[in-house]
Protein backbone atom coordinates (compact mmCIF):
# COMPACT_ATOMS: atom_id res chain seq x y z
CA UNK A 1 0.00 0.00 0.00
CA UNK A 2 2.85 2.37 0.81
CA UNK A 3 4.39 1.78 -2.63
CA UNK A 4 1.00 2.45 -4.26
CA UNK A 5 0.73 5.69 -2.27
CA UNK A 6 4.21 6.81 -3.34
CA UNK A 7 3.37 5.97 -6.99
CA UNK A 8 0.11 7.99 -6.81
CA UNK A 9 2.00 10.85 -5.15
CA UNK A 10 4.63 10.92 -7.92
CA UNK A 11 1.97 10.63 -10.67
CA UNK A 12 -0.09 13.48 -9.22
CA UNK A 13 3.05 15.58 -8.95
CA UNK A 14 4.09 14.85 -12.54
CA UNK A 15 0.58 15.67 -13.75
CA UNK A 16 0.53 18.93 -11.83
CA UNK A 17 3.84 19.94 -13.38
CA UNK A 18 3.10 18.96 -16.98
CA UNK A 19 -0.69 19.15 -17.36
CA UNK A 20 -2.52 22.33 -18.27
CA UNK A 21 -6.01 21.50 -17.01
CA UNK A 22 -7.74 24.42 -18.74
CA UNK A 23 -6.19 23.87 -22.19
CA UNK A 24 -6.06 20.07 -21.65
CA UNK A 25 -2.53 19.91 -22.99
CA UNK A 26 0.60 18.23 -21.67
CA UNK A 27 3.92 20.10 -21.59
CA UNK A 28 6.74 17.67 -20.72
CA UNK A 29 9.23 20.54 -21.14
CA UNK A 30 8.06 21.92 -17.77
CA UNK A 31 9.87 19.05 -16.05
CA UNK A 32 13.18 20.58 -17.12
CA UNK A 33 12.34 23.71 -15.10
CA UNK A 34 12.46 21.59 -11.93
CA UNK A 35 15.73 19.86 -12.75
CA UNK A 36 18.28 21.95 -10.89
CA UNK A 37 21.22 19.69 -10.15
CA UNK A 38 22.67 21.94 -7.48
CA UNK A 39 19.40 22.14 -5.51
CA UNK A 40 18.86 18.37 -5.76
CA UNK A 41 22.42 17.66 -4.65
CA UNK A 42 22.30 20.09 -1.73
CA UNK A 43 18.92 18.87 -0.43
CA UNK A 44 19.38 15.15 -0.99
CA UNK A 45 23.03 14.82 -0.06
CA UNK A 46 22.82 17.26 2.83
CA UNK A 47 19.70 15.75 4.36
CA UNK A 48 20.66 12.12 3.66
CA UNK A 49 24.14 12.50 5.13
CA UNK A 50 22.93 14.39 8.19
CA UNK A 51 20.03 11.98 8.81
CA UNK A 52 22.40 9.04 8.32
CA UNK A 53 24.80 10.33 10.95
CA UNK A 54 21.91 11.06 13.33
CA UNK A 55 20.40 7.59 12.90
CA UNK A 56 23.76 5.80 13.11
CA UNK A 57 24.14 6.84 16.73
CA UNK A 58 20.86 5.07 17.62
CA UNK A 59 21.33 1.30 17.25
CA UNK A 60 17.73 0.55 18.30
CA UNK A 61 15.14 1.55 15.67
CA UNK A 62 17.71 2.90 13.28
CA UNK A 63 15.33 2.88 10.29
CA UNK A 64 12.68 4.85 12.12
CA UNK A 65 15.21 7.32 13.47
CA UNK A 66 16.53 7.79 9.92
CA UNK A 67 13.05 8.44 8.48
CA UNK A 68 12.23 10.95 11.23
CA UNK A 69 15.58 12.74 10.93
CA UNK A 70 15.29 12.84 7.14
CA UNK A 71 11.77 14.28 7.22
CA UNK A 72 12.84 17.08 9.57
CA UNK A 73 16.30 17.84 8.21
CA UNK A 74 15.23 17.90 4.55
CA UNK A 75 12.89 20.80 5.36
CA UNK A 76 15.60 22.84 7.03
CA UNK A 77 18.19 22.16 4.33
CA UNK A 78 15.56 23.15 1.74
CA UNK A 79 14.76 26.26 3.75
CA UNK A 80 18.37 27.39 3.48
CA UNK A 81 18.14 26.97 -0.32
CA UNK A 82 14.85 28.87 -0.39
CA UNK A 83 16.30 31.75 1.61
CA UNK A 84 19.37 31.87 -0.66
CA UNK A 85 17.15 32.38 -3.71
CA UNK A 86 15.11 34.97 -1.86
CA UNK A 87 18.19 36.96 -0.78
CA UNK A 88 19.51 36.85 -4.36
CA UNK A 89 16.20 38.15 -5.67
CA UNK A 90 16.03 40.92 -3.08
CA UNK A 91 19.39 42.19 -4.37
CA UNK A 92 17.93 42.44 -7.88
CA UNK A 93 14.67 44.24 -7.18
CA UNK A 94 15.78 46.95 -9.63
CA UNK A 95 15.88 44.35 -12.41
CA UNK A 96 12.46 42.60 -12.58
CA UNK A 97 13.72 40.14 -15.21
CA UNK A 98 16.02 38.53 -12.63
CA UNK A 99 13.50 38.36 -9.79
CA UNK A 100 11.36 35.54 -11.22
CA UNK A 101 14.15 33.04 -12.05
CA UNK A 102 16.00 33.87 -8.79
CA UNK A 103 12.91 33.18 -6.70
CA UNK A 104 12.10 30.06 -8.73
CA UNK A 105 15.56 28.57 -8.18
CA UNK A 106 15.26 29.13 -4.47
CA UNK A 107 11.86 27.49 -4.46
CA UNK A 108 13.13 24.39 -6.29
CA UNK A 109 15.28 23.36 -3.32
CA UNK A 110 12.23 23.87 -1.10
CA UNK A 111 10.21 21.76 -3.55
CA UNK A 112 12.65 18.84 -3.31
CA UNK A 113 12.84 19.27 0.44
CA UNK A 114 9.07 18.91 0.78
CA UNK A 115 9.09 15.94 -1.58
CA UNK A 116 11.61 14.13 0.63
CA UNK A 117 9.78 15.31 3.77
CA UNK A 118 6.40 13.90 2.69
CA UNK A 119 7.71 10.44 1.79
CA UNK A 120 10.01 10.18 4.83
CA UNK A 121 7.26 11.44 7.13
CA UNK A 122 4.80 8.85 5.76
CA UNK A 123 7.29 6.04 6.39
CA UNK A 124 7.98 7.32 9.89
CA UNK A 125 4.24 7.59 10.64
CA UNK A 126 3.60 4.05 9.40
CA UNK A 127 6.39 2.77 11.60
CA UNK A 128 4.92 4.58 14.59
CA UNK A 129 1.48 3.19 13.82
CA UNK A 130 2.76 -0.37 13.49
CA UNK A 131 4.49 -0.10 16.83
CA UNK A 132 1.35 1.37 18.34
CA UNK A 133 3.36 4.08 20.05
CA UNK A 134 1.94 7.31 21.42
CA UNK A 135 0.53 9.92 19.10
CA UNK A 136 2.45 12.78 20.69
CA UNK A 137 5.63 12.40 18.68
CA UNK A 138 3.67 12.73 15.44
CA UNK A 139 0.98 15.24 16.21
CA UNK A 140 3.19 17.77 17.94
CA UNK A 141 5.64 18.05 15.06
CA UNK A 142 3.78 20.38 12.77
CA UNK A 143 6.88 21.63 11.03
CA UNK A 144 5.09 22.41 7.81
CA UNK A 145 3.28 25.26 9.52
CA UNK A 146 6.61 27.05 9.64
CA UNK A 147 6.90 26.57 5.89
CA UNK A 148 3.67 28.41 5.36
CA UNK A 149 5.85 31.51 5.73
CA UNK A 150 7.86 30.89 2.55
CA UNK A 151 5.01 31.02 0.04
CA UNK A 152 3.68 34.07 1.87
CA UNK A 153 7.10 35.73 1.54
CA UNK A 154 7.11 34.98 -2.20
CA UNK A 155 3.65 36.51 -2.58
CA UNK A 156 4.77 39.54 -0.56
CA UNK A 157 7.81 39.97 -2.82
CA UNK A 158 5.73 39.78 -5.98
CA UNK A 159 3.30 42.32 -4.54
CA UNK A 160 6.25 44.58 -3.73
CA UNK A 161 7.43 44.33 -7.33
CA UNK A 162 3.91 45.00 -8.63
CA UNK A 163 3.61 48.03 -6.37
CA UNK A 164 6.89 49.32 -7.78
CA UNK A 165 8.76 49.33 -4.49
CA UNK B 1 -22.93 15.24 15.60
CA UNK B 2 -21.45 18.47 17.00
CA UNK B 3 -18.40 18.00 14.84
CA UNK B 4 -20.66 17.81 11.77
CA UNK B 5 -22.56 20.94 12.80
CA UNK B 6 -19.32 22.80 13.53
CA UNK B 7 -17.88 21.77 10.19
CA UNK B 8 -21.04 22.93 8.39
CA UNK B 9 -21.02 26.31 10.17
CA UNK B 10 -17.29 26.75 9.43
CA UNK B 11 -17.73 25.99 5.72
CA UNK B 12 -20.86 28.19 5.54
CA UNK B 13 -18.98 31.12 7.11
CA UNK B 14 -16.09 30.54 4.74
CA UNK B 15 -18.40 30.68 1.74
CA UNK B 16 -20.04 33.85 3.08
CA UNK B 17 -16.55 35.32 3.62
CA UNK B 18 -15.73 34.73 -0.01
CA UNK B 19 -18.65 37.05 -0.77
CA UNK B 20 -19.49 36.67 -4.42
CA UNK B 21 -15.97 35.70 -5.51
CA UNK B 22 -16.33 32.00 -4.83
CA UNK B 23 -15.16 31.05 -8.33
CA UNK B 24 -11.69 32.40 -7.44
CA UNK B 25 -11.47 29.67 -4.82
CA UNK B 26 -12.53 26.71 -6.95
CA UNK B 27 -9.83 24.54 -8.52
CA UNK B 28 -10.88 20.87 -8.65
CA UNK B 29 -7.48 19.66 -9.85
CA UNK B 30 -5.70 21.51 -7.03
CA UNK B 31 -8.09 19.96 -4.50
CA UNK B 32 -7.50 16.47 -5.89
CA UNK B 33 -3.75 17.12 -5.86
CA UNK B 34 -3.88 17.86 -2.13
CA UNK B 35 -6.45 15.25 -1.12
CA UNK B 36 -5.58 12.15 -3.17
CA UNK B 37 -1.94 11.60 -2.08
CA UNK B 38 -2.85 12.47 1.52
CA UNK B 39 -5.66 9.89 1.54
CA UNK B 40 -3.43 7.31 -0.12
CA UNK B 41 -0.63 7.87 2.43
CA UNK B 42 -3.21 7.79 5.21
CA UNK B 43 -4.48 4.42 3.99
CA UNK B 44 -0.92 3.14 3.66
CA UNK B 45 -0.15 4.18 7.23
CA UNK B 46 -3.28 2.80 8.90
CA UNK B 47 -4.71 0.24 6.39
CA UNK B 48 -7.66 1.39 4.23
CA UNK B 49 -10.29 0.16 6.70
CA UNK B 50 -8.51 1.72 9.66
CA UNK B 51 -8.19 5.03 7.85
CA UNK B 52 -11.89 5.19 6.97
CA UNK B 53 -12.87 4.22 10.53
CA UNK B 54 -10.60 6.96 11.91
CA UNK B 55 -12.12 9.51 9.53
CA UNK B 56 -15.64 8.59 10.65
CA UNK B 57 -14.86 8.51 14.37
CA UNK B 58 -15.33 12.26 15.11
CA UNK B 59 -18.91 11.95 13.89
CA UNK B 60 -19.67 9.30 16.53
CA UNK B 61 -20.53 10.14 20.12
CA UNK B 62 -18.52 7.48 21.87
CA UNK B 63 -15.35 5.55 21.17
CA UNK B 64 -12.92 3.33 22.98
CA UNK B 65 -9.79 4.96 24.31
CA UNK B 66 -7.39 2.99 22.11
CA UNK B 67 -9.55 3.56 19.03
CA UNK B 68 -9.72 7.31 19.66
CA UNK B 69 -5.95 7.49 20.24
CA UNK B 70 -5.28 5.72 16.95
CA UNK B 71 -7.75 7.96 15.12
CA UNK B 72 -5.97 11.01 16.54
CA UNK B 73 -2.69 9.83 15.01
CA UNK B 74 -4.38 9.17 11.66
CA UNK B 75 -6.04 12.61 11.64
CA UNK B 76 -2.74 14.21 12.68
CA UNK B 77 -0.80 12.56 9.89
CA UNK B 78 -3.57 13.30 7.40
CA UNK B 79 -3.62 17.01 8.32
CA UNK B 80 0.14 17.28 8.22
CA UNK B 81 0.30 15.64 4.79
CA UNK B 82 -2.51 17.84 3.45
CA UNK B 83 -0.63 20.94 4.56
CA UNK B 84 2.63 19.67 3.04
CA UNK B 85 0.87 18.77 -0.23
CA UNK B 86 -0.74 22.22 -0.31
CA UNK B 87 2.63 23.93 0.02
CA UNK B 88 4.13 21.55 -2.55
CA UNK B 89 1.31 22.44 -4.96
CA UNK B 90 2.00 26.12 -4.41
CA UNK B 91 5.70 25.60 -5.09
CA UNK B 92 4.93 23.76 -8.36
CA UNK B 93 2.69 26.61 -9.51
CA UNK B 94 5.09 29.31 -8.33
CA UNK B 95 8.17 27.78 -9.99
CA UNK B 96 6.31 27.30 -13.28
CA UNK B 97 4.98 30.83 -13.40
CA UNK B 98 8.12 32.56 -12.11
CA UNK B 99 10.21 30.80 -14.75
CA UNK B 100 7.73 31.56 -17.54
CA UNK B 101 6.26 34.97 -16.70
CA UNK B 102 7.53 37.73 -18.90
CA UNK B 103 5.43 40.56 -17.46
CA UNK B 104 5.20 41.36 -13.73
CA UNK B 105 1.48 42.04 -14.21
CA UNK B 106 0.96 38.37 -15.13
CA UNK B 107 2.27 37.26 -11.75
CA UNK B 108 -0.60 38.38 -9.47
CA UNK B 109 -3.53 36.31 -10.79
CA UNK B 110 -1.32 33.31 -11.58
CA UNK B 111 0.10 33.29 -8.04
CA UNK B 112 -3.47 33.47 -6.78
CA UNK B 113 -4.27 30.23 -8.59
CA UNK B 114 -1.04 28.63 -7.33
CA UNK B 115 -1.92 29.61 -3.77
CA UNK B 116 -5.22 27.73 -3.99
CA UNK B 117 -3.60 24.36 -3.23
CA UNK B 118 -2.08 25.92 -0.11
CA UNK B 119 -5.54 27.22 0.80
CA UNK B 120 -7.01 23.72 0.45
CA UNK B 121 -4.15 22.26 2.47
CA UNK B 122 -4.68 24.78 5.28
CA UNK B 123 -8.44 24.14 5.21
CA UNK B 124 -7.99 20.38 5.58
CA UNK B 125 -5.37 20.92 8.29
CA UNK B 126 -7.86 23.08 10.22
CA UNK B 127 -10.51 20.36 9.93
CA UNK B 128 -7.93 17.83 11.11
CA UNK B 129 -7.05 20.00 14.12
CA UNK B 130 -10.74 20.25 15.05
CA UNK B 131 -11.19 16.49 14.63
CA UNK B 132 -8.16 15.77 16.83
CA UNK B 133 -9.45 18.09 19.54
CA UNK B 134 -12.82 16.37 19.41
CA UNK B 135 -11.24 12.92 19.55
CA UNK B 136 -9.25 14.05 22.57
CA UNK B 137 -12.49 15.02 24.30
CA UNK B 138 -14.11 11.72 23.33
CA UNK B 139 -11.17 9.75 24.70
CA UNK B 140 -11.26 11.75 27.96
CA UNK B 141 -14.91 10.69 28.28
Amino acid sequence: MMIAAVVVFVLVLLLSITLDVIALSVTPGNLALFFDTFSIAVVLMGALAWAGVTAWSKPAGRGQAFALALSVLALWVGAVGGLTGMIYSLHHLDNPAKIGPGLAEGLISLFFALLVHIVAYAFHARHQMQRGSAAASLTQRDYTWAFFAYPLMVIAMVLMVLAGL
Amino acid sequence: MWFGIGLFVFLALLIVGMAGNIRYFIDPFGFVMVLLPSVMFGMAIATPGGFLRAMALPFRRTAELAEAAQAMVVWGVFGQLCMAMGILGFLVGAVLLLQNASQPSELGPALGVAALTMFYGALLQLISLAARRLLQRISEG
